[in-house]
């Protein structure tokens, strides 16, 4: 094994330091029993570089009794804790647990410290070279939920970390936690969690790129959950139940912000600085409020109506709205920034990016965004039969769809990128092809011959190839040398994307780009109270990426919301749950559609799935955590005897001290040495048991163990602690049983109901059902034995 | 309760041959004087050498579209890189690793070419593990491991199948798509087969008119244990200018020399292998060799120096015992005959060859003369299936464990059928094609007799399936039987041919003999002691005498033997018996020119040369060696088996068993173990198997199974942790019982013990649990589950016809 | 502090290893023992801490020696099977367990070395053990061969003849 250093701390200072010095990889040595086994298969994705053993500290060996407790040193090794006199008279159940832990030179060597902290025995997350790298160690999903999960949690996964599907959604929206709650039947719950980082859920639940779904770990089994139709969902409730969401704050600030722009970010920055208590007036050039929501993307996709219902929401929480108002030609950006005490510029990017070839200058070669907006203003735009639209992003789409439903009978895309690579939606690409338009990948246009009235005559097409084959992106595609085609076209649309128009925002501009942010997170421009985000701050990008930014920049602007990242849950511990038809193969919901004939410009081609759509596709989120169990002896029976648990840094309730973190199973943090486990004397019932239940009589881990801990007055039970190990992710103390069983005479009867309500929460994976049998049949026989 | 006296008492007297007593090299192994491979060759031993690390691969089904190893190469301490394009390894051609029945088979010479389904480091991977695409030689083994994970592959994932009834359909993906690209079964035996009818005897249709009951079982065992030895499989080679040293713990040197000669081209003299002792067997070299040999010995070759190659705990899970199905219907009549077997027997080999196609030709056929000789009618459909599974080997027992297991229950549930008891049902129908035909075979009968009363069948054995009572509640308990017969006899050694001994008489009359062959465990070296002493009582030899060598060495040594079963026991016991008649004739020859008298008027007596005439005249024969030439008398001797048959015998294992029906948990509360062997050789060794295999035979039904992650084929448990071996603390008690009913061959016709030292346990346990509860289990291991499920079927049915 | 000097005895004889020469940081006390001493009656298997054969005693106690770094082995007195001779009451005991219905001791002998030593440990501690504190004391070590009759058997013995030996009343 290549460690780098070993060291012998002499002092738990020493330790500390050594530890901190090389966080996550530098490790604490205590018994090795368990370290040395990690090091040696390689189980985690990075190596260990120091080893701190803390063999030479003697005071964490000692059992000491205090008035009212015993304090056991975390160096105790568990064949001291069997024979130790004070431990076998007070809390025998320690003992026998210690007893029951692999073999005697293991136990010899191993500690009631080490036993606590060690890391599961998942055998996906113990697999030599760490191959599965699995959700618990920081990897993307839990291979054991699906998988072979003999012997795993039947008490559900717990949280470890951010899941993939909250990880890739650029705004972090706790995806997990609000399909949890639909599971409940809490909609109103689950729309809370969503609009705590999306007030635009109606929007974005209808043009989301979804790229969560990318990552849904669902698609490896059968078909990812289907997450925008659910937040579609959410998002028509939302704006359907406006006063529990849009509401007016309680008192004013007195604070004034003008919002320069009503495109996604500014819609947002208005929502959250108006429910702060700010007076929040949106300035926009146009008619219409969404910017590009209104002006950029056609109705069929995301209806005008939707944004006239958020505008009047808002309205209804006291935002105002000026229209047709355009800073830098109706009013300067200076005059508001004296009215006002801050500005938050939310311009967007509205200049469509030019392609120069020859012949560019034809009559009927038009960019994307005079195209969409006429299409928005309801205004005619004679496009002829035979359309050519050049580009391959979500926009170029909605050009070649819309240029249909004007009328165009061949549409073509013309697509530097092979079709694999083009930036557009799945989703968009199919429903196009469905609808008629011709794909081209890998063609640019060269040229366009004009007739001699100006017009379109000859298009001249140049063929591309890949320069490497395994290589993606534009960088790696090279003109065919000498390989061109013809085609002919009535109009020509350019849809390569959008540049930023600065014009009336000259302070703020960065050399030729956008505006020139001073601190990137909190949208501070380089001027005074000036503050921004969305397209024209950060670059073209999506909605939802304007709604993050411009979230994170209202929070800049009032220093007193700090909105926490929604989605970075705390991990662990917090007990989550999915259905148990998640394990079953299943499709996802497909929103009823428009048949193609009946498509046009201006109605909604699909609709909000159903109630019942969106409960069942809530089932089907796996609700990714990790179902390995703590196999820890003494932390079962630590955990029936109210232990604490004392470190360099604090006491930690063993209650609390088990955790599921990526790579550990405490809660402890780097540089955090667990130093002793205190049991007050008064958990030390009459009658003590500790059961392990183990395929071997020797050497394996729990399948299933049962601490119990009761005081019995004859037949009747007059107080009584029980925990569980090895059923579930941390060791479970079984409340309800313990109030169900006080004050009860202990008759087979109130053994057997004690046993059902035990395992009531159970929930079985495809191998480990036999497992809540087994818990049942043993808690039962076990209170026999009391 | 105190066990019952079950000594051993000979059938014929002998003073050291099938007494009690130690083996020959208990202390040197409790002193831990013993070496192993990895002790022969520490680095200090060899310096320079380098280690040898294969890629294993992390897909089932994949190939390698291109590799890059420039940064493996690049390593410092990289030695040598050996690549699946190598033209040199691709020149080699094809090779197997499939049983090979101790014969060795040059290349040349035509061996079963169906088997023939490796290549060295193929470029595709068939099971997740399979040893392949690239090889490296470096300094220490953390390095080579390091150059491995830099080798940057490109894969293309081909789909996987895991189960047989997948691998036959018709859409299923080809694994051996260079054997048959249409088909995963692998051809039978000889081509004239048709529609996969490899056996027929007697006319089963009409037996199956004939018969007042037809009984069908359908029952698996295999593809979840593996042979768990705690020394793993590996080899030391030196490939220098024109010779090739080889250290290894195969169980066979000549073999290995063998197929390192036929993959090198180096002359068998210039190919000298070393064995010795190997931490223990358990079958996994009776599928000849592996191709890490030839990669080792071509990276040697590279690198220009000595490179070691060891299997670590996770790559000894390299076979699993073969797994197989078999669908069989008996035809039975109302006294508890059967009057025929048609059976289907299937074998999902996994990714290569090992032992599995075996197990459903000709061990099947072979049962049908060696244990049910008696039932007339016969038919045998067999069927062998390629998979992405771990290859199925050769687990010790092989096939007569998964057939025991198989036909057992048949008569069990002719006996409820019938109410004859089991035991009465087993004695008509079984027997060989030799002894007592037609009657009641002796050696049969008594071993169920002594195993029924040390179990006291009588009293523990429910009369009706679950009858017995509930004991605290919820445990029931039941007591079950299987049986098999012994083989390894004489006439089965045939294909070893020629083997040979040497015994070395010195002037002190201290002895050296030659009996070589790999220290298994199995104790073959102590019993070829014991017979030399027996044979050499004219000279007042004891054990304590003669002075075995454990080596073998290609180049030093007599061709060593493969340890097989213990056959190696009475191998060199008959050997030995013959050597010492060549001994005395030796010594009579040279102290008769001494004496100037013929040979044939002198005798040898307590160490004294006499003249038959004048028994006065006579010459002690230390003195004699001490005062003439002082020259050791040196006597070698080969022989081989008589192609005779003598049939074979048998053994029972009876078997208590305690089933918790809540939890559906079972234990061994007792066993005896009886084998009657004919001539037993040592009988502390020879108990020592029958207590010793029930580790792995009890193991392979209550404890071990390996788990795989079906998502990505890959074997989760192989690691000694969650493979779940016998320890001590889950031993139960066993009664082990010798007997020598039945005679064989040769001087003391004896048959083999050890391989199939618990081929009845599986079988008796699954009968056991049978009697306890009434549930049958079909398929191995008996896991709680799978007896829940058939405790909750019987409520089902009970609740159906309203009891 | 780093530690790159760690004093040994083993088997009676004291030694002093440093780091980087005799020993790297991350080796383990079993690789010291076979690779550095050439006391190859420490065997090595599982390296998981599941087969017992690598156990050594260190200061009277059973030890798994392929679990244990060098470094903690520092100042402690180390018991190999080398350290014990024929004369051994626990040796000559696996030795001579050969009797009707015993089976005998070891077969292949590969885990034999570990079940000794973690006999002598046990004596060490309990001179007069039960059945069950045999079986439990020797519930970490695996023998594929199965032997455990035998060894069973003969830690029996050799408890017997310690007791004998030392006059202490005899084990019925």
């Amino acid at each position: 094994m290549n460690i780098k250093n070993v060291y012998s701390a002499e002092s738990l200072n020493e330790a500390i330091t050594l530890l901190k010095a090389n966080e996550g990889k530098a490790k604490i040595l205590a018994g090795g029993t368990d370290l040395v086994g990690t090091i040696r298969e390689k189980i985690h994705p990075e190596p260990v570089e120091d080893v701190v053993s803390l063999k030479a500290l003697d005071e964490l060996k000692a059992v000491r009794e205090g008035d009212g407790y015993v304090e056991i040193g975390a160096m105790v090794t568990l064949t001291e804790l069997q024979k130790n006199e004070v431990i076998r008279n007070s809390f025998p159940i320690i003992s026998e647990a210690a007893g029951t832990v692999a073999s005697p030179q293991i136990r010899n060597a191993a500690t009631i410290g080490g036993n606590i902290c060690q890391e599961p025995r998942c055998w996906y997350y113990r697999y030599q070279d760490d191959k599965f790298n699995c959700l618990r160690k920081g990897g993307d999903r839990c291979n054991a939920v699906v998988g072979n999960n003999l012997y795993h949690s039947v008490f559900g996964p717990s949280k470890v970390c951010q899941t993939p599907c909250e990880i890739h959604c650029p705004n972090h929206t706790n995806i997990p936690g609000y399909m949890e709650m639909i599971r409940k039947g809490d909609v109103h719950g689950a729309a809370e969690i969503l609009f705590s980082v999306n007030p635009l859920a109606a929007v974005t639940g209808r043009i989301c790129p979804h790229t969560c779904e990318q990552h849904c770990n669902r698609k490896k089994y059968d078909e990812s959950v289907s997450i925008r139709e659910v937040e579609r969902y959410l998002g028509d409730y939302i704006l359907e139940h406006p006063d529990q969401f849009f509401r007016a704050p309680e008192h004013g600030t007195g604070k004034k912000i003008y919002i320069i722009g009503a495109g996604p970010a500014g819609l947002t920055a208005a929502y959250y600085l108006r429910s702060f208590g700010h007076e929040v007036t949106v300035i926009d050039k146009n008619e219409h409020i969404g910017g590009m929501l209104y002006y950029g993307i056609p109705a069929y996709r995301l209806p005008k109506e939707i944004l006239g219902r958020i505008q009047s929401v808002l309205e209804g929480m006291g935002i105002s709205f000026r229209m047709n108002v355009q800073v830098g030609k109706d009013i300067e950006m200076e005059t508001l920034s004296e009215e006002a005490d801050a500005l938050f510029v939310g311009i967007g990017a509205w200049v469509s990016l030019n392609l120069n070839f020859e012949g560019r200058d034809a009559k009927g070669i038009l960019n994307a965004l005079q195209l969409l907006y006429k299409v928005a203003e309801h205004e005619d735009q004679k496009l002829g039969k035979e359309v050519v639209v050049i580009g391959g992003g979500n926009t170029s789409f909605d050009v070649c769809r819309s240029a249909l439903k004007m009328g165009a009978e061949k549409v073509t895309l013309l697509s530097i990128l092979p079709y694999e690579e083009m930036p557009a939606e799945e989703e968009e690409i199919t429903a196009a092809e469905q609808e008629g338009v011709v794909i081209r990948e890998l063609t640019t246009l060269k040229e366009v011959v004009k007739k001699p009235d100006g017009s379109i005559g000859q298009l001249i097409y140049q063929k591309m190839k890949k320069r490497d084959e395994d290589a993606e992106g534009l960088d790696n595609v090279i003109p065919e040398e000498g390989v061109t085609m013809t085609d002919t076209a009535d109009s020509v649309v350019i849809a390569i994307g959008q540049g930023i128009d600065m014009q009336g925002f000259g302070q703020l501009q960065e050399k030729s780009k956008g505006i020139d942010l001073a601190d990137k997170d909190a949208g501070k421009t380089v001027l005074e109270d000036i503050f921004a985000a969305g397209d024209a701050a950060h670059g073209p990008a999506t909605v939802v990426k304007s709604i993050f930014q411009a979230r994170q920049t209202a929070a800049a602007i009032d220093e007193s919301f700090r909105s926490e990242v929604a989605g970075n849950v705390s991990a662990g511990k917090a007990a989550i749950s999915f259905s148990e038809k998640a394990l079953l193969n299943s499709e996802r919901v497909k929103p009823e559609e428009l048949p193609l004939e009946q498509r046009n410009l201006y109605t909604e081609i699909s609709k909000t799935i159903d109630e019942l759509g969106f409960s069942s596709e809530a089932e089907r989120c796996l609700n990714c955590g990790c179902v390995a169990v703590s196999p820890s002896d003494l932390g079962a029976a630590l955990t029936a005897l109210d232990a604490v648990v004392v470190t360099t840094e604090r006491e930690i309730p063993i209650g609390e001290f088990f955790d599921t973190p990526a790579g550990g199973s405490t809660v402890l943090g780097g540089g955090e040495i667990v130093t002793s486990i205190r049991i007050p004397k008064s958990a030390a019932l009459s009658r003590q048991i500790y059961f392990k239940h183990r395929t071997r009589k020797s050497i394996d881990f729990p399948i299933v163990s049962i601490a119990i801990d009761a005081e019995m007055e004859g037949e009747t039970v007059q107080e009584i602690r029980i925990a569980f190990g090895a059923v579930s992710p941390v060791p479970r103390r079984a409340y309800e049983v313990e109030a169900f069983l006080k004050g009860k005479p202990l008759t087979k009867e109130t053994a057997l109901a004690a046993s059902e309500l035990a395992v009531r929460d159970c929930m079985a994976l495809a191998e480990n059902e036999y497992k809540i049998n087994l818990l049942k049949v043993l808690l039962r026989r076990n209170l026999e034995r009391l | 309760m105190s066990k019952p006296d079950t000594t051993f008492i000979q059938r014929e007297g002998k003073n050291y041959l099938g007494t009690y007593r130690p083996k020959i090299d208990a202390k040197d192994k409790a002193l831990g004087k013993v070496q192993y491979l990895d002790d022969i060759t520490l680095k200090g031993k060899l310096p320079g050498m380098l280690y040898c690390k294969i890629l294993n691969s992390p897909y089932a089904h994949a190939k390698i579209v291109k590799m890059d190893t420039s940064k493996a190469e690049a390593l410092p301490g990289v030695h040598a890189v050996i690549r699946c394009d190598d033209p040199e390894l691709r020149a080699l051609g094809r090779t197997t690793h499939a049983w090979t029945d101790i014969a060795i088979t040059p290349k040349e010479s035509d061996t079963i070419d169906r088997f023939w389904d490796r290549v060295f480091l193929p470029s595709r991977a068939l099971w997740a593990g399979d040893q392949m695409g690239v090889a490296v030689a470096a300094e220490t083994p953390e390095i080579a491991e390091e150059a491995i994970k830099l080798v940057d592959i490109k894969w293309e994932m081909l789909p996987p199948v895991y189960e047989m009834d997948d691998a036959k359909k018709p859409d299923a993906p080809i694994v051996h798509t260079e054997m048959n690209p249409n088909s995963n079964q692998l051809k039978h035996g000889d081509d004239s087969v048709v529609d996969d009818l490899v056996f027929e005897r007697g006319d089963i249709d009409k037996a199956m008119e004939d018969a007042d009951y037809i009984i069908e079982v359908e029952k698996t065992f295999g593809g979840t244990s593996t042979h768990g030895t705690l020394e793993y499989r590996g080899c030391v080679i030196q490939w220098g200018e024109d010779k090739i040293d080889v250290w290894t713990n195969h169980y066979m040197a000549d073999q290995t020399r063998m197929f390192i000669h036929d993959y090198t081209g180096v002359p068998l003299n210039r190919v000298r292998v070393r064995n010795g002792n190997s931490g223990a067997h358990m079958g996994k070299w009776n599928t000849g060799e592996d191709t890490f040999y030839i990669i080792t010995a071509y990276l040697s070759k590279r690198a220009g120096r000595p490179v070691k190659y060891m299997m670590n705990n996770h790559e000894e899970f390299h076979e699993t015992r073969s797994e197989n199905r078999y669908k069989i219907k008996a035809a039975c009549t109302k006294d508890g005959r059967v009057l025929g077997f048609d059976a289907i027997a299937e074998g999902n080999t996994g990714a290569y060859v090992g032992g599995c196609d075996h197990n459903v030709e000709f061990i099947v056929q072979e049962t049908f003369d060696r244990i049910y000789y008696p039932i007339k009618n016969v038919r045998l459909h067999a069927y062998t299936w390629f998979t992405n599974k771990i290859p199925g080997g050769v687990v010790r027992g092989i096939g007569n464990v998964q057939l025991s297991w198989a036909f057992n229950p048949i008569f069990q549930r002719l006996s409820d059928l019938t109410g004859i008891d089991l035991l009465e049902i087993i004695r008509i129908n079984c027997g060989n094609n030799f002894n007592q035909i037609g009657g009641l075979n002796t050696s049969l009968d008594r071993v169920l007799t002594e195993g029924a009363r040390l179990i006291d069948w009588d009293k523990k054995r429910n009369k009706t399936p679950g009858g017995g009572e509930l004991i605290d509640g919820y445990k029931k308990r039941g007591v079950g039987v299987g049986v098999w017969n012994q083989w390894h006899a004489e006439l089965n050694e045939l294909t070893r041919g020629y083997y040979e001994v040497s015994i070395r008489l010195n002037p002190d009359m201290s002895i050296i003999i030659q009996a070589p062959t790999s220290e298994t465990g199995a104790g073959g070296n102590s019993a070829a002691v014991f017979a030399c002493a027996e044979n050499l009582a004219f000279l007042n030899t004891k054990p304590e005498d003669i002075l075995w060598t454990p080596l073998c060495d290609t180049e030093l040594t007599l061709r060593d033997n493969a340890p097989t079963d213990s056959v190696i026991s009475f191998l060199y016991a008959e050997a030995m018996a013959e050597a010492a008649v060549k001994l005395k004739a030796e010594i009579l020859r040279r102290v008769a020119e001494y004496m100037e008298k013929e040979p044939e008027e002198l005798d040898i007596e307590n160490a004294y040369v006499f003249e038959k005439a004048d028994p006065e005249n006579r010459i002690e024969v230390g003195w004699f060696m001490l005062h003439t030439d002082c020259v050791p008398i040196h006597i070698h001797h080969a022989r081989h088996n008589v192609n005779e048959n003598a049939g074979l015998p048998y053994g029972a294992w009876f078997v208590e068993v305690e089933v918790d029906t809540e939890i559906g948990t079972v234990e061994v509360l007792d066993m005896a173990v009886v084998n009657d062997v004919g001539c037993v050789m040592h009988a502390s060794g020879a108990e020592s198997q029958q207590l010793g295999g029930q580790a792995l035979g009890i193991g392979e039904i209550l404890t071990e199974e390996m788990q795989y992650d079906w998502e990505t084929g890959t074997p989760l448990n192989n690691n000694y942790i969650d493979y779940k071996m016998l320890t001590m603390a889950d031993f139960p008690s066993v009664t082990p019982l010798l007997i020598e009913e039945w005679q064989g061959l040769g001087r003391y016709g004896a048959a083999g013990i050890a391989e199939g030292s618990f081929c009845g346990t599986g079988a008796a346990i699954a009968n056991a649990v049978y009697n306890a509860i009434g549930v049958e289990i079909d398929k191995q291991p008996i896991t709680p589950k799978k007896i829940l499920a058939g405790l909750a079927k019987i409520r089902e049915n009970d609740r159906k016809e309203g009891k | 502090m780093k530690k790159d000097k760690v004093r040994l005895t083993v088997n009676g004889r004291s030694y002093e290893f440093l780091s980087g020469r005799d020993f790297e940081p991350g080796d383990t006390l079993s690789k010291l023992l076979r690779e550095r001493l050439g006391l190859t009656g420490v065997r090595v298997s599982c390296e998981q801490g599941a087969c017992g054969a690598c156990t050594i005693l260190m200061d009277g106690k059973s030890v798994l020696s392929c679990m244990t770094l060098v470094i903690e082995a520092d100042g402690s007195e180390i018991l190999t099977i080398e350290g014990l001779n024929g004369k051994d009451p626990v040796v000559d005991a696996f030795v001579n367990t050969y009797g009707p219905g015993e089976g005998t001791a070891m077969q292949c002998g590969f885990c034999t070395p570990g079940f000794v030593l973690e006999t002598h440990a046990l004596l060490n501690e309990n001179p007069n053990p039960s059945d069950e504190e045999i079986t439990e004391a020797l519930s970490g070590h695996i023998c594929r061969c199965g032997c455990y009759h035998g060894i069973h058997t003969a830690v029996k013995k050799a408890a017997d003849h310690i007791c004998s030996c030392e006059g202490g009343e005899q084990n019925e």
